[in-house]
């Protein structure tokens, strides 16, 4: 640490304005969201097991769950990691078709991952209120649904702000800011697909 | 520490903390305090509470001391600044001063711990495998309590809001809730145990001495949760089987023609709710499992979970408008005679 | 990177008159309701924040007084037990959501980039819209008890007795969605706290020259950023529970109702360290400048601040000990609640020290902080005897946890909070509060304080429950409970005197000057009341102690007040590294804005319609939110572009 006193001519010299930098007050902002929203799924998650080690019967009581369209949702939100990286990664190396290609195309995997997952509602045969496992898959899926559909309307504004011209390879915050979310949702996902997906065929009960 | 404190010693603590707590109140106004105990479950407890009580005493004396003679200090004519303050004084190493008080103070939370540690060990199982088993479940807002094992005897029997035990046994306690969660307590013989639906906790507790100790629901359970009380007679074991097999008869038949005038009026207003073992005849019965059971009233000393006592005024009152003596309990006011309230509570007061 | 126009090399400059009234006029709001509805001023939000807390404490003090007369003397009649209920129930809620917090909000949102030696928060309109939203959440919150329909199950609001099936009226309702609310403006402070710490310190400020109070009230937030969640969630599911029939307390379903009390205690413990751990940071901070020295100790202070909120996380099992769970599970429970005591061991003594090793003034402020050191103790030792299990089977849920919690609030909650408002009144108002009435606030609220609450320690050993509406004579309690109401009364009268010595200060009061207490820190070294700009130039920080440097002994380095780097293009600061806090970019701060507001608004309409069941009424907000955020965060056209383009 270079905490000696300085003299204030030192301080004079040039200063990138608004913006630049790794760590703006939006990527604090975002991170410091990220961490109170892994807290939300973390008490979803404990509730989720703690429940299980209070239960007298099996879980899930409606036997194991169908695995093809988590396995389609699980896809899809791997591929649009590589996505959103694209887009990033490319704004940030001045590559603004990149951001052009990544974010719709993030952007339309989050809409997929979306129509999914309420298909897959759809054909469970179970209700939101037909017991605790039931009221927890649909709790703990729908907040991860409506955290996709903030993500997605995340994607529209960045990229109506890059045809306004607002985003450049200088000012290119909003995009990583965006990507860093999106990391985020998939890593809760996984979370929820080894809840409610992997666990119920791997352990013996 | 298994056995209570001599009784030098007892006295002396009260004593002390007559002296310092209550001046001029004798300990035997204070049914409810958990300072003075009277059960193998309970004592550990007071002993360890008197212990941390005085280290904390000791601690907020000397922390006390401390900043008041600081600040006595502090009062002699600092040199002065322009504007009449103190002047400004430049470190002093009072770092050490910290580290000799914590110190101090993880030597004894260390000691403090190994305490209750011991303390928890000691009191989280009976002497004794207990010889009577009581299922206690905590409604909204009375006990109803049903003794399921005494001995080898198997015979069970329900009543509320009153225990008896006998002086010198353990007695098991499970704890049912089939609405909200209570908590079960009696402080001169036992600490709390909450009652939680879905899960049945289970406590013990054991009566050093003979006589009434009265406990109280600790967990807010609604709006009547400062009337939930109950009672537990401790009695000699003679006394108590005594007791124990009286309970167990069905209620003798009225015999005075306003008592005969009113079981019919409870078997038609009472009954849904309340049990009375052996009334009526084989048309109706009186088997309600909404409130107390009845069969053996007058053997109890209070209404409504210790709300009133159980006197002739009080039990018309109660049968008559509940509501008003405790509001917003299941109980309905009753739309009865004169003739009819007579006529009931002389029949209510033949279940002795 | 060579992208000359995003960069500009500012100068150093010694501000002239021209200079600063130039920057009065940049930095001030538009008179009237829009510039009131509009501004992102930290200095008015933060008394803002100190007014509302203030007329929550004023309500939830008022309801306390009705209990107190109630419980006076054994079986009174004076409100029946579906009021009483009522009055405990939001006088908890109120104390603990809507004062407790809020009020150390306003410190720190007045105090933080006064002390960091900057010109706003890190978000300004965020900060505009915690305010905002807990002003909204707190209304939401009242907006049952006058027709009594208030909650009515206790601030910890146990299931399943506020379930659906127990409770189905709307109080427990209105109060859990209106915990969820405010958890939001909570959320979004702690938010704004730790980026304003990481992000906008003034040059030079490097960790190790961080006053202890930013410490406190940092380390506060990050909790609540871990905290809140679990409690949100928790009435979130309840809500879920009461609404559409989901089962996750409910026993039938195979929910459980524990799992309500380990959601909601995992919340309560930090969150009790978030409502004190910044009040006790204001007493290291102040305390010191009242006995004329630097803090005793002060990085260990700022060690165990830390330690205690991460060992805050790991005790919340000792508010359950009673609930049947494994011997096992108890023990570790207890030792790691015996373990916390250390920490806070460590500021106790770094507290005595530094008034033995002091100088002090017996001011008002002093008084309220020594006395707070007293009281912690108390509420301290009563916390250390429940933190034993078996001890605890017979001490909780008596009186003698009311008295515990009493004590900590009030101790080291509210007389630090009044204690901290005769210090910085100065800046706060720009004029000084009446010593000589100061005199009688602090002794009618200490010995008022004491007289009430150290007897329920009593009632509470002689078996007195909490959360009863009355109680039967014979049990040794109403001598003991005439007692607490004579001293509940007297404490009143205290904090009435306070206020009579605000109103009566505003009016008629001398103007302070610059920095009467010969403080240490930054906010001293501007004008009393602060000008909208805060600094003129920023300042250069040389050490922990920046306005005594010239008098004490050692000083790592000079502090540069009277020339800094020249900020002047609309709302300007200086961003900074985490550790070593040098300047390393100009950050465009957004000025007025009355998004805010529209946001605030937009989800008070969700939270009506999710009351309601009036569900267009939350679509529609929710669909309106997405406009609001888009025009809240639509990109400057200013930022990127170098001034002379801007001008243009």
């Amino acid at each position: 640490m270079s905490a000696t006193s300085a003299e204030p001519r030192d301080l004079s010299r040039p200063l990138p304005i608004g913006s630049a930098g790794n760590l703006t007050p939006g990527w604090w902002g975002m991170v410091m969201l990220i961490a109170t929203e892994s807290a939300v799924f973390a008490y979803l998650f404990f509730s989720f097991y703690y429940l299980q080690s209070m239960a007298d019967n099996v879980w899930p009581p409606s036997g194991k769950p169908p695995l093809p369209y988590a396995l389609g949702t699980t896809g899809a939100l791997f591929i649009s990691v590589f996505t959103v990286w694209f887009a990033s990664n490319g704004i940030r190396r001045g590559i603004k078709w990149r951001v052009w290609v990544g974010l719709p195309l993030t952007g339309l995997i989050g809409i997929a991952y979306v129509l999914l997952q309420l298909v897959d509602w759809s054909v469970e045969p179970f209700a939101f209120n037909s017991g605790a496992y039931s009221s927890l898959y649909y709790t703990i899926t729908g907040f991860h649904l409506v955290h996709t559909i903030v993500g997605v309307l995340m994607i529209v504004a960045i990229l109506l702000w890059t045809a306004l011209g607002h985003v450049t390879s200088e000012r290119c915050n909003s995009v990583r800011v965006v990507a860093l979310y999106w990391y985020f949702l998939v890593v809760v996902w996984i979370g929820i697909m080894t809840t409610f997906y992997v666990l119920p065929y791997v352990t013996p009960r | 520490m298994k056995h209570r404190p001599p009784l030098v010693r007892r006295t002396t603590l009260a004593a002390i903390a007559a002296a310092l707590l209550l001046p001029g109140a004798a300990w035997a106004d204070l049914p409810m305090t958990y300072l003075i105990t009277n059960g193998a479950a309970a004592n550990p407890l007071a002993h360890l509470g008197w212990g941390l009580m005085g280290l904390s005493v000791f601690v907020i004396v000397f922390i006390a001391l401390a900043v008041l003679i600081g600040i006595w200090r502090g009062r002699r004519s600092w040199p002065t600044d322009a504007a009449g303050r103190p002047k400004l004084l430049p470190g002093v190493n009072a770092a050490p001063f910290v580290v000799i008080g914590v110190c101090v103070s993880i030597v004894l939370l260390f000691g403090s711990a190994v305490w209750t540690f011991f303390t928890l060990a000691h009191v989280s199982q009976p002497p004794k495998d207990p010889a009577i088993t009581l299922d206690v479940t905590a409604h909204q807002w009375w006990w109803e309590v049903e003794y399921k094992h005494y001995g080898q005897k198997l015979r069970t029997f329900v009543t509320a809001n009153e225990i008896h035990v006998p002086v010198g046994e353990p007695v098991r306690v499970r704890l049912i809730s089939p609405d909200v969660i209570h908590s079960f307590w009696a402080p001169e013989l036992f600490g709390k145990m909450d009652v939680i639906p879905g899960q049945t906790n289970i406590t013990w507790f054991e009566a050093a001495k003979a006589g009434t100790y009265r406990g109280q629901c600790t967990e807010f359970c609604g709006l009547q949760h400062a009337h939930m009380a109950f009672h537990v007679v401790a009695q000699p074991p003679a006394k108590f089987h005594q007791w124990w097999t009286h309970q167990l008869a069905d209620a003798k038949q009225p015999v005075s023609p306003a008592a005969q005038q009113g079981e019919k009026v409870f078997l038609h207003h009472c009954a849904v709710c309340h049990t009375v073992r052996g009334a009526g005849g084989p048309d109706i019965i009186a088997m309600g499992k909404l409130g107390p059971d009845l069969t053996h009233l007058m053997s109890r000393h209070w209404l409504g979970a210790g709300t009133v006592p159980n006197t002739t005024g009080y039990l018309a009152a109660w049968v008559e408008n509940a509501q008003s003596i405790k509001p917003g309990i299941d109980m309905p006011t009753m739309d009865l005679t004169n003739r009819q309230l007579l006529d009931v509570v002389a029949y209510l007061q033949t279940l002795n | 990177m060579a992208e000359v126009p995003t960069y500009r090399t500012p100068e150093v400059i010694t501000p002239t008159r021209d200079f600063l009234d130039k920057m009065e006029e940049m930095w001030s709001d538009p008179p009237g309701i829009i510039g009131w509805l509009s501004t992102v001023d930290h200095k008015k939000i933060g008394r803002r924040y100190l007014v509302t807390a203030f007329l929550f404490l004023f309500v939830g003090g008022l309801e306390a007084l009705i209990m107190r007369l109630q419980l006076a003397q054994p079986n009174e009649h004076m409100v029946g037990p579906h009021l009483y209920n009522q009055l405990f129930s939001m006088h908890g809620t109120t104390m603990i959501f809507l004062y407790a917090l809020p009020i150390l909000s306003g410190f720190s949102n007045f105090l933080w980039p006064l002390i960091l030696g900057t010109r706003d928060m890190a978000f300004p309109r965020l900060n505009m819209f915690t305010y905002w939203t807990f002003l909204l959440a707190g209304a939401f919150m009242y907006i049952g008890f006058p027709t009594g329909q208030g909650t009515d199950v206790g601030w910890f609001n146990y299931v399943p007795l506020a379930g659906p099936m127990y409770n189905p009226g709307p109080g427990v309702d209105i109060f859990s969605l209106g915990m969820i609310f405010l958890g939001i403006s909570t959320t979004a402070g702690a938010i704004n706290f730790i980026a304003t710490m990481f992000r906008t310190r003034a040059p030079g400020m490097s960790i190790s020259r961080v006053p202890i109070m930013i410490w406190g009230t940092l380390v506060a937030n990050i909790g609540i950023l871990f905290a809140v969640p679990a409690v949100s969630l928790d009435f979130f599911l309840l809500w879920l529970d009461r609404r559409f029939g989901t089962d996750f307390f409910n026993v039938s379903g195979g929910g459980h109702p524990l799992l309500w009390q380990h959601l909601f205690w995992i919340f309560g413990h930090p969150w009790v360290y978030a409502i004190v751990l910044p009040a006790m940071s204001i007493v290291s901070q102040c305390l010191p400048v009242h006995c004329r020295r630097p803090l005793v100790a002060n990085s260990a202070v700022i060690l165990a601040t830390i330690l205690t909120m991460v060992l805050g996380f790991g005790v919340w099992v000792h508010h359950m000990f009673a609930t049947g769970l494994p011997v096992i599970a108890m023990g570790f429970f207890s030792a790691a609640s015996f373990v916390i005591v250390i920490p806070s061991a460590v500021s106790v003594f770094a507290w005595v020290a530094t008034i033995w090793t002091g100088r002090p003034v017996f001011t008002t402020a002093f008084k309220f902080f020594a006395a707070e050191i007293i009281l912690f103790v108390i509420g301290g030792v009563s916390g250390f005897m429940t933190a034993a299990v078996p001890l605890d089977w017979q001490l909780t849920d008596t009186y003698f946890v009311v008295a515990h919690i009493h004590y900590v609030l009030i101790g080291i909650n509210v007389f630090p909070v009044i204690g901290g408002i005769y210090h910085w009144f100065p800046k706060f108002a720009g004029k000084m509060l009446n010593e000589k009435l100061g005199w009688w606030n602090f002794w009618l609220m200490f010995i008022g304080f004491n007289v009430g609450f150290f007897p329920m320690h009593i009632s509470g050993l002689l078996g007195m429950p909490r959360r009863i509406y009355t109680y039967p004579a014979g049990l040794g309690w109403g001598d003991l409970n005439l007692v607490t109401t004579i001293g509940a009364f007297l404490f009143a009268l205290g904090v009435l005197v306070f206020i009579v010595n605000v109103v009566v200060t505003l009016l008629t009061g001398k103007r302070a000057p610059a920095n009467p207490w010969d403080g240490d820190t930054l906010e001293w070294s501007t004008s009393s009341p602060p000008p909208h700009y805060n600094f003129g130039v920023i300042p250069h920080v040389g050490s922990l102690h920046p306005l005594w440097e010239d008098r004490l002994e050692k000083s790592e380095g000079r502090t540069i007040l009277h020339e800094g780097l020249k900020l002047d293009e609309e709302h300007e600061i200086p961003g900074t590294t985490i550790l070593d806090a040098e300047a390393d970019v100009i950050l465009k701060m957004p000025g007025k804005s009355f998004a805010p507001l529209i946001m605030a608004l937009l989800i008070s309409g969700v939270f009506i319609g999710m009351l309601l069941e009036w569900w267009w009424i939350s679509g529609a907000a929710m669909c309106a939110m997405f406009p609001a955020l888009l025009y809240w965060f639509w990109p400057s056209a200013e930022v990127g572009r170098s001034p002379k383009e801007s001008r243009a």
